[in-house]
C-alpha cells in the first residue's frame, strides 16, 4: 500500500467529527440546547466563548436563571442478527463530548456542513423556510454505525427536529421528534425506544454558575404521571429561588405515519442511582431496562424520609416495534415541557399532545399588517394594511378569528415586551362584517381613521406626535385574535417584531427660499442627546434641507472641512458625525456651511459653534 | 485463462451476452449501483468459526443455508428450520416435522418458504404457517426462490425449473432439459437477485442467471461452456449451491472442488475460499464480508478481513 493510499484509508479514522452543541432554543419559555450528537441540554459544562456565561442547558422560565435539566438523550434498544443492543445517546457520565467517556454512542458525520440546522416559519426570521414547522425548528442528524469500546452499533440513522413556538398556550414546551431509520444490513427485531434524562433543578443565582461544584444535585423530587406518560421534577424547596416543574413526556410513536397507539406497547418509567448506569453495563441489561414494564416509585419527600435519597436518574421507555426492517423508520416524539404548578405543566403537555395530534397545525395568531412609517417633524405617521383581518386561522375550523391591532413604539426596538410601549389598540365591534367569531370582546372601538388619498389611500393611519426629531424610533402594529375560551386558547398576538420599521423624525425637504436651514443641538458642547455612545457616534444634524442638495463646511480659515451630499426625498434631516475629510475630529470652533440646492441651483448659508 | 486471444464460440457468446446485457430484457427491478468501494482487491476469506460449538442445538442433515432479507441465518434441515444470529446462537427453531425439506428462501416480505418434498409452504417470520401448496408432480425438489410474488422451483429429477403463482398453479417452465441456454440437467439451488434468477446447473457445471420477466433470457453465464467442468478459477464441478451479494457479487458452492468461488456481477471470477469438505451450501451477507458454507451438519463462517467502519 503506497502512502496516498494509506492515508486515503486513515483519513476517516483521523478526522474528527463535527459536534455542535451551540445551539439553543430562544423561541419560547424553554431555553433548551440540543446537538448533533443525541445529547440534550449541556451538562452544565458549555459557557458562550465570548461573554464567559454559562450556555443554557435547560433554562425554565427563560431569563430566571433556573436550570431543570443536566442532559438527556435517545436510547433505542433492538434484536438483530448480531444479538442484542442498545445505542445509547448518553448515559451516566460528567463528560459533554463524544469519545470522552462511554455512552456517547450517536455521532455526527464528518462533513463539516453537517450542523445543527435553523429554520422558522417567521418571514421575518434570517431562518425563513417554507418547510418549517414551527417558529424555530432545530435540525439534526446523527449516525449509530460507528464500532466503539463496548458497543455494537445498531445501524441506525437518527434525525432530530426540534419545534417552538411563542404562543402563550404553548410557549412552556419545546417538541422534540426522532426519526430513527434503520440504516444497517439487518432487521431489527423487537425494539424499544427511550428518553435518558437527569432531571435536576436549581437556580444559578443560588448556587452560582457552575452546578458542578455545588450539591445541588441533591434536591431533586421525581415523579412519574402514567395517562400522560410524563416523568417530571421539582426542587425539593432548599433551592428557593428554583422556579417551576419540568418534565419529558412521550407523545407518540409512529411507523410509516401511522400512528402506535401507546397503550399497545409496554411503557416503563425506570429510575436507578447515578453511577449504576456508568461504564461497560451489558446491552442485555440495558435492554432488560427499557423492557421490563416496571413503573418505579416517585422520590417524594416520604420516599425520601423514608429510604434516605437516592439521586435518580430516570429512563422513559416504550416498545416493541416488532420490526424495524432494513431501510424503514420509525418517528418517536417526545414533550420537554414546564409549568410554574403541577397543573399548569399537566395542562401544558395537554396542549403538546394536541399540537402532535394535529401535526403541529396550531391556533395562530393573526399576521402583523403591512406598515409604513412616514417620518415628520416631530412626528410619525404611520400607515397599515388590513389585510390581517381576512386571515383564516390555520387550525380547524379555520375562522377569521381577527379581533384588534395594537401599536406598539421602542425606542431600542429589542424583543424583549418591556421594551415597548402601548400606543393604541382598536378592536372590532360586535356590528363588524366578518362574523366568523364574536367580537364583543374588549373595549369596541372600531377602526382607525382611513386614508383617503394617496399611495396609502385605503390604509389605516395613525400619527404620533410624542417623538422628538433626530431620535431614532422602531414602530410595530401587532394583530390579535379572539381566543377560545372552550378550550382554555388565550387570544393570541402577533409578534412585535414582525412588521417592526425603524424610522428617525425631522423636518421633510423644501426649497422654499424663506425657510433657513439650521443645524441642532448648536452650539455642539462636548457632547448631546442625539450621540449614540460609539467614538464615531458625536453628531449634529442640519435641518430644512432640500431633496437633492450638497452641504459644504468650512472652518473660520475659510478651509473646506467637509462635504455631504443629501439625497433622500423622505427627508430633509441629514446627520454630521464631527469627522472631516481628512478623517479628523472636528475642532472646537465656528464653522460656516452652505447649502446648494441641486432643484434650484439656490444656495443656503448659516453657521453652528462646536465647544469640546 | 490466457484471455489475449478467446477462441471464437466464446467471443460470438460474449457478444450475445453483451447484448442482452447492453438492451436488457423487460427488468423488474432496476440493478443496483457498485459498492460504495468500487471494484476493490479482494482479500482472501478467512475460517473465523463453525457451529453448533456448543450444546445449545444441533444440525442433522443440512440441506439450504442462506442468509435472509432480515439478515437472520436460516438453516433448513431434513426436518427443521433453525433461524440463528450471526454469532451462531441459536435464535429459535422456527420449524419443525418437515417430512423432506430440501431448501429455503425469504422474500422481501419476509416471508420464507421451504419445499419439503411435493409441498411448498410459505411462512412469516415468527414460523407460523401462512399457507403452502402441494405440486405431486414435483419429484426431487432442489431448490425454491421468491421474489415476493412468483415461486421458482427446481426439480433435479425432472431437470425442471417451474415459476408458481401463490396458489399453487404453475406459471410457466423457466428452464428445462438440454444443453445450451436456458437448458438444465440435475438442476439444484436457486437464488433472486433483483431482475434475475440464478440456477445452478449442476449436470452442467455451469451457472446461470435468467430473467425473471419473460420472454426470458440468459443475463450471464458462469462456469465453462462445455459440460466437463473443471478444476480450474472460473470453472465448476458438481456446483450445488449459488449466493449473491447486495453488490452483486457472486457466490458459488463448487462442491466438485471443495471451495467456494466468487464472481463480479459480470462473471468475472474474483477469488476461490478453499475449503476442507464437500460443501452442500453456500450463503453470504448482505456485504459480502462473511460466506457460510454449510456441510451435511455443520456451519462454517468466514470472514474478509474488516474495513474501518465510518457514519456515512
Amino acid at each position: 500500500m503506497n502512502r496516498l493510499t494509506l492515508m486515503l484509508v486513515l483519513l476517516p479514522i483521523i478526522l474528527p467529527a463535527k459536534t455542535d452543541y451551540t445551539k439553543y432554543t430562544t423561541v419560547g419559555n424553554v431555553v433548551l440546547t440540543v446537538t448533533n450528537f443525541g445529547m440534550l441540554g449541556t451538562g452544565f459544562r458549555i459557557w458562550d466563548p465570548e461573554t464567559g456565561d454559562p450556555q443554557p442547558s435547560c433554562e425554565y422560565p427563560a431569563g430566571t436563571r433556573t436550570e431543570h435539566l443536566y442532559r438527556a438523550g435517545l436510547w433505542v434498544g433492538a434484536i438483530s442478527p448480531i444479538g442484542i443492543s442498545v445505542t445509547t445517546g448518553v448515559s451516566d457520565a460528567t463528560t459533554i463530548t463524544p469519545g470522552s467517556s462511554e455512552g456517547f454512542e450517536f455521532y455526527p458525520t464528518r462533513d463539516p456542513d453537517d450542523v445543527v440546522i435553523e429554520k422558522s416559519i417567521l418571514m421575518t426570521s434570517p431562518y425563513y423556510a417554507p418547510d418549517a414547522i414551527s417558529e424555530q425548528d432545530f435540525y439534526a442528524t446523527y449516525y449509530d454505525t460507528t464500532s466503539i469500546v463496548h458497543h455494537t452499533p445498531l445501524g441506525l440513522k437518527v434525525h432530530q427536529i426540534s419545534h417552538v413556538w411563542s404562543y402563550s398556550y404553548i410557549d412552556d414546551v419545546v417538541i422534540l421528534r426522532f426519526i430513527i431509520q434503520n440504516i444497517s444490513q439487518y432487521d431489527l427485531e423487537s425494539l424499544y425506544v427511550g428518553m435518558y434524562a437527569e432531571l435536576v433543578s436549581g437556580n444559578r443565582d443560588f448556587w452560582g454558575d457552575d452546578f458542578n461544584t455545588t450539591p445541588f444535585f441533591q434536591h431533586k423530587r421525581l415523579y412519574y404521571n402514567d395517562t400522560l406518560y410524563l416523568m417530571y421534577e421539582h426542587n425539593d424547596g432548599y433551592d428557593f429561588m428554583a422556579k417551576g416543574i419540568f418534565g419529558i413526556s412521550l407523545l407518540g410513536i409512529q411507523i410509516d405515519t401511522v400512528e402506535v397507539p401507546l397503550d399497545s406497547l409496554t411503557v416503563s418509567f425506570n429510575w436507578w442511582t447515578w453511577r449504576d448506569m456508568q461504564g461497560s453495563v451489558s446491552d442485555s441489561l440495558r435492554y432488560t431496562i427499557m423492557t421490563n414494564g416496571h413503573r418505579d416509585p416517585d422520590v417524594d419527600d416520604r420516599y425520601v424520609i423514608e429510604n434516605g435519597y437516592p439521586d435518580p436518574i430516570p429512563l422513559l421507555s416504550a416498545g416493541p416495534i416488532h420490526y424495524l426492517n432494513r431501510g424503514d423508520s420509525i418517528c418517536v416524539t417526545f414533550a420537554f415541557a414546564g409549568g410554574m404548578t403541577e397543573a399548569e405543566l399537566l395542562q401544558n403537555v395537554g396542549w403538546a399532545k394536541r399540537a402532535y395530534e394535529s401535526h403541529y397545525i396550531l391556533p395562530a395568531p393573526p399576521p402583523s399588517p403591512r406598515l409604513v412609517a412616514i417620518p415628520g417633524s416631530r412626528q410619525v405617521t404611520l400607515y397599515f394594511d388590513n389585510s390581517p383581518e381576512f386571515a383564516h386561522d390555520p387550525a380547524p375550523p379555520h375562522l377569521r378569528d381577527f379581533e384588534g391591532y395594537r401599536i406598539y413604539r421602542s425606542e431600542t426596538g429589542l424583543a424583549d415586551p418591556s421594551e415597548w410601549t402601548l400606543l393604541h389598540q382598536f378592536d372590532k365591534t360586535p356590528a363588524d362584517t366578518i362574523q366568523d367569531v364574536d367580537h364583543s370582546m374588549g373595549f369596541n372601538t372600531g377602526m382607525p381613521e382611513i386614508e383617503q388619498e394617496g399611495p396609502y389611500k385605503g390604509w389605516y393611519k395613525i400619527t404620533d406626535t410624542g417623538v422628538k426629531n433626530g431620535f431614532k424610533y422602531y414602530y410595530s402594529v401587532t394583530s390579535y385574535d379572539v381566543g377560545n375560551p372552550e378550550i382554555g386558547l388565550p387570544s393570541l398576538e402577533s409578534s412585535l417584531r414582525q412588521n417592526m420599521v425603524e424610522v428617525i423624525p425631522g423636518t421633510p425637504p423644501t426649497s422654499a427660499p424663506d425657510i433657513e436651514v439650521g443645524v441642532y443641538p448648536n452650539p455642539y458642547k462636548v457632547q448631546s442627546m442625539w450621540d449614540t455612545g460609539i467614538p464615531t457616534g458625536r453628531v449634529i444634524r442640519f435641518y430644512n434641507l432640500p431633496a437633492h442638495a450638497t452641504i459644504y463646511i468650512y472652518n473660520l480659515a475659510g478651509e473646506l472641512v467637509k462635504t455631504i451630499e443629501h439625497e433622500d426625498e423622505s427627508t430633509g434631516e441629514c446627520v454630521w458625525n464631527l469627522i472631516t475629510d481628512g478623517m479628523q475630529e472636528a475642532a472646537t470652533g465656528l464653522y460656516i456651511f452652505c447649502v446648494k440646492d441641486h432643484d434650484t441651483g439656490k444656495i443656503k448659508t448659516g453657521k453652528f459653534l462646536i465647544i469640546k | 485463462m490466457n484471455g489475449n486471444k478467446l477462441p471464437s464460440h466464446i467471443k460470438r457468446i460474449s457478444f450475445a451476452l453483451c447484448v442482452i446485457l447492453t438492451f436488457g430484457c423487460g427488468r423488474k427491478y432496476p440493478i443496483p449501483p457498485e459498492s460504495q468501494y468500487g471494484m476493490p482487491p479482494e482479500e482472501s476469506y478467512v475460517l473465523v468459526d463453525e457451529w453448533p460449538d456448543d450444546n445449545s442445538y444441533e444440525l442433522h442433515d443440512i440441506m439450504d443455508v442462506i442468509v435472509g432479507k432480515d439478515g437472520f441465518i436460516y438453516v433448513v434441515t431434513a426436518n427443521n428450520l433453525y433461524k440463528l444470529f450471526e454469532n451462531g446462537q441459536l435464535d429459535r427453531i422456527l420449524v419443525t416435522g418437515f417430512s423432506s425439506a430440501a431448501a429455503v428462501d425469504q422474500d422481501i416480505l419476509r416471508h420464507i418458504y421451504v419445499v419439503d418434498d411435493e409441498i411448498v409452504k410459505m411462512f412469516d417470520r415468527t414460523g407460523s404457517l401462512l399457507y403452502s401448496f402441494e405440486d405431486t408432480t414435483l419429484v426431487t425438489p432442489s431448490g425454491i426462490a421468491s421474489d415476493g410474488e412468483t415461486i421458482f422451483i427446481s426439480d433435479m429429477y425432472r431437470n425442471l425449473v417451474l415459476s408458481y403463482d401463490s396458489s399453487g398453479t404453475i406459471v410457466d417452465t423457466v428452464a428445462s432439459y438440454g444443453a445450451g441456454i436456458l437448458n438444465v440437467a440435475a438442476p439444484h439451488d436457486l437464488c433472486i437477485w433483483y431482475d434475475r434468477i440464478f440456477v445452478v446447473s449442476t449436470a452442467h457445471n455451469w451457472v446461470e442467471a435468467i430473467t425473471i420477466d419473460t420472454p426470458r433470457a440468459n443475463l450471464l453465464h458462469l462456469g465453462g461452456t462445455t459440460h466437463d467442468g473443471d478444476t480450474l478459477p472460473g470453472y465448476f464441478i458438481n456446483p450445488v449451491d449459488v449466493a449473491v451479494d447486495d453488490s452483486g457479487y457472486v457466490y458459488v458452492a463448487d462442491a466438485g472442488n471443495s471451495r467456494i468461488q466468487k464472481f463480479d456481477r459480470y462473471g468475472n471470477f474474483v477469488i476461490e475460499v478453499e475449503l476442507t469438505d464437500t460443501p452442500i451450501s453456500v450463503a453470504c451477507s448482505h456485504d459480502g464480508k462473511t460466506l457460510y458454507v454449510g456441510f451435511n451438519n455443520r456451519i462454517e463462517k468466514y470472514r474478509r478481513p474488516e474495513r474501518p467502519s465510518q457514519p456515512q
